[in-house]
């Protein structure tokens, strides 16, 4: 068995890491297009605490607000545990709702992917005493 | 009012720390490749530079999705917080291994322009 096998999916890699970079370009475009009204009604205590209020507004971390914002309109029972109302997505257009839906699976899939191939090839490198 | 204080300033020392950790990683990598001579390290420099960077803001989203469903306690944010810090340093070193390994043919550094900024 040689190294030489694990020639694409060393390429795979710096594709899935070339892609999820591709992925933060567009969450940095969605974050400007996220319903102010779904901000303003949900993002607030006591749904949220006065921390993650604080944290989670403007720069650097506001992106990761973004986030919860999209699986709150793409899954509308994901709040529960926080008290959010299951109708919550309602206030956000359809076309968010639904491209929350995909995109968050798109993304989820390929960090779960880029996570895994990393380990199968860090293991591997290991094997062969590459890295 | 006092404990409201309190969560402003440690918000506030937490955006500060996510500006230095990012600032500070890209200018170090900057840095590191204006002071090296040799090509093929100021690729695995760039390489390892962007990767661990490009990780670090992933996670942060990936965790996001998972917060608006799991309001965290402090024990769990700094296990959060320490598993990302690891995933973004493995992440880094491995890719900067994976280029020494096959791709030390592409000029990256060049290529890209980032010889003009990083001099």
């Amino acid at each position: 068995m040689s190294i030489e096998l694990f020639r694409y999916p060393t390429y795979l890699f710096f594709i899935l890491l070339l892609t999820s970079m591709a992925c933060l370009v567009f969450i940095f475009i969605i974050h400007f297009f996220v319903p102010k009204v779904m901000i303003k009604t949900y993002f607030k205590e006591p749904y949220f605490s006065l921390l993650e209020i604080k944290l989670f507004t403007g720069p650097p971390y506001a992106y990761m607000r973004t986030a919860m914002m999209m699986r709150l309109a793409g899954w509308p029972d994901c709040g529960k545990n926080r008290g959010i109302p299951v109708t919550a997505h309602e206030v956000c257009p359809v076309w968010f709702q639904v491209l929350s839906r995909v995109f968050i699976r798109i993304f989820l899939t390929i960090v779960a992917l880029f996570l895994f191939v990393g380990v199968v090839l860090a293991i591997a490198f290991t094997a062969f005493g590459v890295w | 009012m006092q404990n409201a204080d309190k969560l402003t300033k440690l918000a506030s020392y937490g955006k500060y720390g996510g500006y230095i950790l990012a600032g500070v990683g890209l200018a170090a990598g900057c840095v590191q490749i204006a002071n090296e001579d040799n090509q093929q390290k100021k690729n695995e420099i760039f390489v390892e530079t962007i990767a661990s960077t490009t990780v670090g803001v992933v996670v942060g989203w990936a965790v996001g999705v998972f917060l608006v469903s799991n309001p965290v306690g402090w024990g769990t944010a700094l296990v959060l917080a320490a598993g990302t810090a690891a995933v973004i340093y493995i992440a880094g070193e491995f890719a900067q291994s994976v280029y020494t390994t096959k791709g030390s043919k592409v000029d990256l550094v060049t290529g890209l322009g980032v010889n003009s900024i990083c001099r």
